[in-house]
């Protein structure tokens, strides 16, 4: 009975994440106040479900991100490489497709893509092009870039805290077939839009005009951010040897960030995104209720008998059945479910066996974002950007792109991970 | 307290013959409150002057409330003077003039006294004007049964002069009228003249600035911009419906006509405006009020 309310209230949940009729945040506490209410789970179990690891390190990165932001320094490279490429449209292309896929690799795609597409859309506009090209870029090097790294994107995030992967580990697996990803895409863009970019001289003059040096205002705090986040970073990579977790690194490098740069504490807080943390919040406990109710576990094992424990199947089925479905819906609570259940066939299969298992998870589930205009945050951000700058992207136009540049770097990822573990 | 109770017949003087000028009102006035009251005529006189150089509504064509404040001097006094014919009046005419008289400090009692004499004007100003001696005008404003109490509403400092931008309307036409009658503001109404909304400066630079701009830290790199040049090409074709900001249940931008200037304060500090689209109890737009407004009828009144 028990197990059936959990179900029941995860699906109905899940429901009107998918319909986006009404907020997600609030949906998922509603539903993990409900489990507690009706003591599916009691409070105390459900609240050492919520991954502290994920939500500090969450709310760190977006503590840092927001006072890196004000510093100017994104839009100061962006500016400063396009004018080193005297304003070519095609090279500007693929500065901002590059940048942002590196940008992303470090920040989340939603902070990249709102740092970036701005810039992307003025430079169109002094060059008198569209900035369509630019845009699209952006979004497929935002999901792109973000699988790579640990903190690039809220599904690495998640599997690296319950997995025990590190920030070397997801490098070190997922950095080669992002980075195969990414020049493929660069090259398909450069084939698609070759020739539709058309710029003037007078146009690019204008771009060589700009005078980027003026856009750092405060470079005390630009030189103290920049110390700060490389030391962040530096002890990311060495996280497994110092043994600090990730999330520690980042609330002790924010903390220090603000203390030093001097940043109005308060106001530094109210930029953290606390719609999504408590997003978070509300999934931890509704999955750790099906956890708890052993709903995971009767699930796991159905796989397992499906699979015959084979993990290479697994794998295959997990690559291309969470990236269809990451297109579809919202990939975080997808990743937040599917944890237990990995993490479930891993007690059976053991730890080390079940890692392709991982990175088929993170592949899947962020180049799925991809897939549709809908896919991911960035995307919908970035068509709603264009349409305020007068060119809309519709959600059928963008499936041309989308879909086969998805079923691309999945195909690329599968074969990857074919070739490389098994 | 009652306003007739300190308005006095002898304070009255009707169809004067001998003014024809602001000046020789004031001289008048100033001789009048001095005899009275023991008081300098030249600081009298100098004050009256020095606050008609600031201006003065006329109301209804006719009406004029000028004062003065004096330094040292703690009491209110109303003198009624009706001129013979209409003089030139700040930038008006009038003939029938209300003056008030009150203490460098006593801003309450003046906008006190101001609001009372506001309300006489709109119940009985024809009578008033009609009135053959000063026991008949004595008369009309005791029966007014106007007391010192009453606040200053919105309606009294606003500007009755209203400019309506409608959705359908060009950016340049808007801009034309802005220019010609040195307004910052306009209301925005539909055809039947219901709000919608408001149109300041600030929104019609919105074409010049598109949105995504404000997403960056700052755009001190660039020294052109061409959604900035292309303004002036553009607003021959932008209307006022893509550009005004629309009333909505958060901020209305709207105020009631008989709100009290507390209350009108606190809605422009709360929806951070400077003007503010004043309506009736029908919803109809019958005005626009400004922090200027506040500042000249008001603070610096």
């Amino acid at each position: 009975m028990e197990q059936i309310l959990a179900v029941a209230i995860f699906i109905i949940a899940y429901f009107f994440i998918a319909t986006e009729k009404i907020n997600k945040t609030i949906i998922v506490l509603l539903g993990a106040s409900l489990m507690m209410i009706l003591h599916l789970i009691p409070q105390k179990i459900a609240f050492e479900h919520i991954d502290f690891n994920v939500i500090f390190l969450l709310i760190s990165m977006m503590i840092l991100m927001k006072i890196l932001e004000q510093t100017g320094l994104f839009e100061y490279i962006s500016i400063k490489l396009t004018k080193m490429v005297k304003g070519n449209p095609y090279s500007i292309l693929s500065i901002l497709f590059f940048l942002t896929a590196i940008f992303s690799a470090f920040l989340d795609n939603v902070t990249t893509v709102i740092l970036i597409a701005p810039v992307a859309i003025l430079l169109a506009k002094e060059l008198e092009i569209t900035p369509l090209p630019y845009l699209i870029a952006i979004i497929f090097a935002s999901n792109a870039g973000g699988t790579a790294t640990l903190i690039g994107d809220p599904p690495n995030i998640m599997i690296g805290s319950s997995a025990e992967l590190s920030f070397i580990d997801f490098l070190i697996n997922l950095g080669p077939v992002v980075l195969a990803i990414l020049i493929a895409f660069a090259v398909i863009f450069y084939l698609v839009f070759r020739g539709k970019l058309v710029v003037t001289n007078k146009n690019r003059a204008r771009i060589m005009e700009f005078n980027e040096s003026r856009m750092i205002k405060n470079k005390t705090l630009l030189r103290k951010s920049v110390i700060i986040f490389t030391g962040v970073v530096t002890a990311f990579v060495f996280h497994s040897v110092i043994h600090v977790e990730v999330a520690t690194i980042a609330l002790g490098g924010s903390a220090l960030l603000i203390l030093i740069g001097k940043i109005d504490v308060e106001e530094v807080f109210k930029e953290v995104e606390w719609t999504s943390i408590f997003f978070f919040i509300g999934l931890f406990i509704m999955v750790g209720t099906l956890v708890e109710t052993g709903v995971i576990k009767i699930v796991s094992s159905k796989m397992l008998e499906m699979t015959g424990g084979d993990i290479k199947l697994t794998s295959e089925i997990i690559i291309w059945f969470s990236a269809v479905f990451s297109a579809i819906v919202d990939n975080i609570p997808f990743v937040a479910t599917m944890i237990p259940l990995v993490q479930d066939m891993g007690a059976t299969l053991g730890a080390e066996a079940i890692k392709p298992i991982w990175w088929a998870l993170a592949l899947g589930a962020c180049l799925g974002g991809n897939g549709t205009l809908i896919g991911a945050s960035a995307n919908i951000i970035i068509a709603n950007f264009a349409a305020k700058a007068g060119h809309k992207i519709s959600f059928f136009s963008f499936l041309k792109y989308s879909v086969p540049l998805m079923l691309l770097s999945v195909l690329i990822s599968y074969v990857y991970i074919l070739a490389i573990y098994f | 307290m009652k306003l007739s109770s300190f308005i006095h017949e002898e304070l009255i003087v009707l169809n004067d013959d001998k003014i024809h000028s602001a000046e020789e009102l004031f001289r008048k006035v100033s001789g009048m409150i001095s005899d009275q009251f023991k008081l300098s005529r030249d600081e009298v006189f100098s004050s009256f002057m020095k606050r008609y150089d600031l201006g003065y509504d006329v109301f209804e064509n006719r009406f004029a409330l000028p004062h003065c404040r004096l330094e040292n001097f703690n009491d209110l006094i109303f003198l009624i003077i009706k001129t013979r014919n209409k003089i030139e009046f700040s930038g008006g005419e009038a003939d029938f003039f209300f003056f008030i008289t009150t203490s460098n400090t006593g801003s309450n009692s003046y906008l006190k006294a101001l609001a009372g004499l506001v309300r006489i004007i709109k119940d009985s100003g024809v009578e008033l004007a009609e009135a053959g001696n000063t026991a008949e005008v004595m008369n009309i404003i005791k029966n007014s049964n106007v007391k010192l109490e009453e606040d200053v509403t919105v309606a009294e400092i606003m500007s009755r002069e209203i400019f309506f931008a409608k959705p359908g309307q060009t950016v340049s036409h808007v801009l034309n009228i802005m220019k010609l009658k040195n307004l910052k503001f306009m209301p925005v109404v539909d055809e039947k003249n219901e709000y919608l909304g408001k149109l300041d400066l600030l929104d019609i630079l919105d074409i010049a600035y598109p949105s995504y701009l404000f997403l960056m830290n700052n755009i001190s790199f660039l020294n052109k911009l061409r959604s900035f040049e292309d303004f002036i090409n553009k607003e021959n074709d932008v209307l006022v419906k893509d550009v005004y900001v629309p009333a909505n249940k958060g901020k209305k931008r709207i105020i009631r006509d008989d709100a009290s200037i507390v209350e009108l304060g606190f809605v422009f500090k709360k929806e951070h405006q400077q003007y503010l689209t004043v309506i009736d109890e029908n919803d109809k737009v019958v005005g626009v009020v400004s922090m200027r407004d506040v500042l000249n009828k008001i603070i610096r009144a």
